[in-house]
C-alpha cells in the first residue's frame, strides 16, 4: 500500500484553524473544508491521534 | 342670601379641581423624577455598551495587527486575545464572521495556496509541526 502524502504545518496555522472553526461554528456556519482539516491536524509526535477541533 | 356674612362661594367643580390637583402634583412630580432616572441609566448604559465595543474593537484591531505581523508570539498572542473575546461574548455575534473570515485567510496565506490546494485532497494527511508550510 502506497504511504500517505503528509502535510506539515505550521503550530500557528493550526491555531489560526482552530480559531476559525470555533468562530465559524459561533456564527452558525460551516468552517471552510480546507482549513478545518488544518484545524485536525494530528501533532507531530509519532502516532499520536488528531486532536478534536477546538 | 351670604351677604354680609363674609363667606364666598365656590363652585363645587373647582373645589373637586383644586383637591385633585393637591393630590396629583407630588405624584406627577415623582412620576417625572422616576422618568427622568430611567432615561439617564438607560442613557448610561447605551454610553457603556458603547464604551465596551469600542474597547472591544481596539483589541481586535491589535490582535489582527499582531497575527498579521507575522511572527510567532504575535501569531499567538493575537490567536489568544480573539479566542478570549469570543468565548468572553464581548465580541458581538455579527463579529464571528469577521474572525471566521481573517483566520481563514491568515491560516490559508500561512499554509501556502500550492499545498493548502493539497490538503483539500483527502489522501493527505495534515500533521502539526515545524514543517515547510506555515
Amino acid at each position: 500500500m502506497a504511504e500517505k502524502k503528509t502535510i506539515r504545518v505550521s503550530r500557528q496555522a493550526v491555531e489560526l484553524a482552530r480559531l476559525h472553526v470555533e468562530a465559524a461554528r459561533r456564527a452558525g456556519r460551516k468552517p471552510e473544508p480546507g482549513v478545518a482539516r488544518i484545524a485536525g491536524a494530528r501533532p507531530d509526535n509519532g502516532n499520536g491521534t488528531a486532536p478534536a477541533p477546538a | 342670601m351670604y351677604e354680609g356674612q363674609g363667606v364666598s362661594m365656590i363652585p363645587t367643580w373647582i373645589s373637586v379641581v383644586g383637591v385633585v390637583m393637591t393630590v396629583l402634583s407630588p405624584l406627577l412630580a415623582l412620576g417625572g423624577v422616576f422618568l427622568g432616572s430611567y432615561l439617564t441609566r438607560k442613557s448610561d448604559r447605551e454610553l457603556d455598551t458603547w464604551r465596551h465595543r469600542e474597547e472591544t474593537m481596539r483589541m481586535v484591531r491589535w490582535a489582527v495587527e499582531q497575527i498579521l505581523a507575522g511572527d510567532e508570539a504575535g501569531t499567538d498572542a493575537g490567536v489568544v486575545t480573539l479566542r478570549s473575546l469570543m468565548r468572553s461574548e464581548l465580541l458581538q455575534p455579527e463579529d464571528y464572521d469577521l474572525v471566521a473570515a481573517l483566520t481563514a485567510s491568515v491560516a490559508i496565506d500561512r499554509v501556502g495556496p500550492a499545498a493548502y490546494a493539497d490538503i483539500a485532497d483527502a489522501d493527505i494527511e495534515v500533521v502539526e509541526g515545524d514543517g515547510e508550510h506555515g
